[in-house]
């Protein structure tokens, strides 16, 4: 298990796409515990993704500083760094449709260096069932619901026991209910593994489970409230 | 329990009808090696079989001819000339000849002399014989005649002249099996004018005598002439054989081409459709070494695929093809082990060929864009 979260600071990210036309970052700067629970909002297309992705080493910012536990990491450590400390979960089509549930679970740990394959199905059994899938291991993607298939996308963001999961808009295309559950699953494996999570959404009543709520606009996140103002 | 290989199967599984017909491709490839290096294989061993079909030790032929059944020697003089030579024991001419026997198209017919090692080598696997040397007999191989119907003290027309089947004999080799071999000079009379004429005198060495050796010195002596004593030295004087070679090369290269197309326009297709999951794979930690590695492991797969079906079809077309066509009157296919791994290798080379340039797209895929992509 994890010893803890991993702290986030950015200084000054920018990133642009298609030469420069769209800024989708814009000089935004940041600042997460380890172990923090921090809630994104802003309107569609002011950079969440993008600084998601940036925090997850899935990309590069242009200019700025960032130190993910501390470090600044080099190009050459984004592999390990996205396969052995981080989780993600998008909002839709986040599974492998051939495989199913407890096969899907396991991807992350089919990488060279991975836990050998006893390892792997029994980490993959464990994690379906904390996240109350134990019945559903066999079911393919296209034979669960929305609810089930993004409750084994928390369980595969899991699998190499990350100290940081990135969630994008996790809930979004999810009923009330469904949503309410993978909450409430992310909420307490955050508490119970001491992860730092970030989590975007649009949805305010998802916001107030998180300990921290950053407002983002046009690249940048807005100052916070001083608390208690 | 999930693995690597488990995966690559399964996305061949998606579009099963692509895989099946980029399959079809490799088995295409597949059933043109397995063809011809049978029926290739069949040709070398007949041919190479022929060179010591008497227990000679080389052949003597007119030397520049572009086909060996092309070669025509002076019989008595090439024969008087070569007995002087040191380290020659035995010679015996032989001449080839081939015509039509309604229904079968072509039959071969050899001409030997009575006494000569040649036709009693042959008859020592038979029996008969012929009454002399100008007589109207014939000796029949063991094929022949059961396509014919022929035994000892049948009648064959050949030509317009009428012989008299005197003997059968069995070599084991379908081009004998399926010869009429004639008193070579009645043969000479009747097919060839009555020249004095052999397609090739046989040549048998000297106890202790190093059958090169003595080709080499026969050829010295004798410029006119041509030796062959293997197979690598029958191009001298067969082009056919040459040729044999080059178009090997070319079915070789044809059938990993259409391999490689076939797999390498399946792959590109599935990697395009699947440009998200290659997103989300990279965001789940696989390095660009895994992506390669799978996309791969799935063209080789495919390859297998083509392997496994393309072998036994290979086999049935070229049983079919014998059946249909007089091949199975000259040869034997030959299906040694080389010709499975050969098939085995060009699938193999066309899967490496044909995946690398879908493997490589799908690696330098930006994750980014990748997830992105709907
Ligand atoms: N790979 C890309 N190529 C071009 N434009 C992009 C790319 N990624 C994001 N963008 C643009 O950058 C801006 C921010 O996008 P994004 O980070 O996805 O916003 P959000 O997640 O907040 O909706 C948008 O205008 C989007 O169209
Ligand atoms: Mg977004």
């Amino acid at each position: 298990m994890s010893d803890g979260g991993l702290s986030i600071r950015a200084e000054g990210l920018t990133k642009a796409y298609e030469d420069g036309r769209i800024r989708a970052l814009r000089g935004l700067s940041i600042e997460i515990e380890a172990g923090e629970f921090a809630a994104i909002m802003g309107p569609s297309g002011c950079g969440k993704s993008t600084l998601l992705h940036i925090l997850g080493g899935l990309d590069r910012p242009d200019e700025g500083r960032l130190l993910l536990g501390g470090r600044e990491l080099a190009d050459r450590e984004l592999a390990a760094y996205r396969s052995g400390r981080v989780g993600f979960i998008f909002q839709l089509h986040n599974l492998i449709p051939v495989l199913n549930a407890l096969e899907n679970v396991q991807v992350p740990m089919l990488g060279v260096g991975g836990p050998p394959r006893e390892e792997r199905r029994s980490r993959a059994e464990g994690l379906l069932e904390a996240v109350g899938l134990s019945a559903r291991l066999r079911a393919r993607p296209p034979e669960l619901s929305g609810g089930e298939r993004q409750r084994v996308a928390v369980a595969r963001a899991l699998a190499n026991d990350p100290d940081l999961v990135l969630a994008d808009e996790p809930t979004g295309s999810l009923d009330q209910e469904s949503g309410a559950r993978i909450l409430d699953l992310l909420g307490r494996l955050q508490r119970e593994l001491g992860t730092t999570l970030v989590l975007v959404t649009h949805d305010e009543r998802v916001a107030a489970r998180a300990g921290r709520v950053l407002r983002m606009l046009d690249g940048r996140i807005l100052p916070e409230p001083a608390a208690g103002g | 329990m999930l693995t690597l290989f488990g995966y690559a199967l399964k996305n061949l599984g998606r579009q099963k009808l692509r895989t099946f017909l980029s399959a079809l491709g490799v088995m295409l490839g597949v059933w043109l090696v397995v063809v011809f290096s049978a029926v290739s294989g069949g040709i070398l061993n007949t041919v190479s079989g022929m060179l010591s079909q008497f227990g000679e030790d080389f052949h003597c032929y007119k030397a520049g001819v572009a086909d060996q059944f092309l070669s025509s020697v002076e019989e008595s003089r090439t024969r008087k000339r070569l007995r002087a030579l040191p380290g020659v024991r035995e010679t015996a001419s032989v001449l080839t000849w081939f015509t039509r026997i309604p229904p079968t198209d072509f039959v071969v017919l050899i001409g030997l002399r009575p006494g000569e090692f040649a036709l009693e080598s042959l008859l020592s696997g038979g029996r008969g014989g012929f009454s002399g040397p100008e007589a109207d007999e014939a000796i029949v191989g063991e094929e022949i005649a059961r396509r014919l119907k022929l035994d000892v003290g049948g009648k064959i027309t050949l030509e317009g002249v009428e012989f008299r089947v005197t003997g059968t004999f069995a070599t084991g080799s379908p081009l004998f099996d399926n010869a009429v071999v004639l008193p070579l000079e009645r043969m000479q009379a009747v097919f060839r004018g009555g020249g004095d004429i052999a397609n090739y005198i046989a040549v048998k060495v000297a106890r202790g005598r190093d059958a090169r050796e003595v080709a080499r010195s026969v050829e010295k002596a004798m410029p006119d002439l041509s030796t062959v004593a293997s197979l690598e030295e029958l191009p001298k004087v067969d082009q056919g054989l040459r040729k044999m070679r080059m178009w090997s090369l070319v079915i070789t290269v044809t059938a990993t081409v259409i391999g490689w197309l076939f797999v390498m326009l399946a792959m590109v297709m599935s990697v395009f459709e699947r440009t998200r999951e290659v997103g989300i794979l990279r965001a789940v930690g696989w390095t660009q070494r895994n992506i390669v590695l799978l996309v791969l492991l799935e063209a080789v797969f495919l390859a297998l695929l083509g392997v496994a079906a393309g072998i036994p079809t290979g086999l049935l077309g070229v049983e079919v093809i014998s059946r249909i066509t007089d091949l199975s009157i000259y040869i034997a296919p030959s299906f040694g082990g080389a010709i499975y791994l050969k098939a085995f290798l060009v699938a193999l080379l066309a899967a490496a060929t044909g995946g690398i340039y879908p493997a490589w797209r799908a690696a330098r895929l930006r994750p980014v864009e990748a997830i992105r992509h709907e």
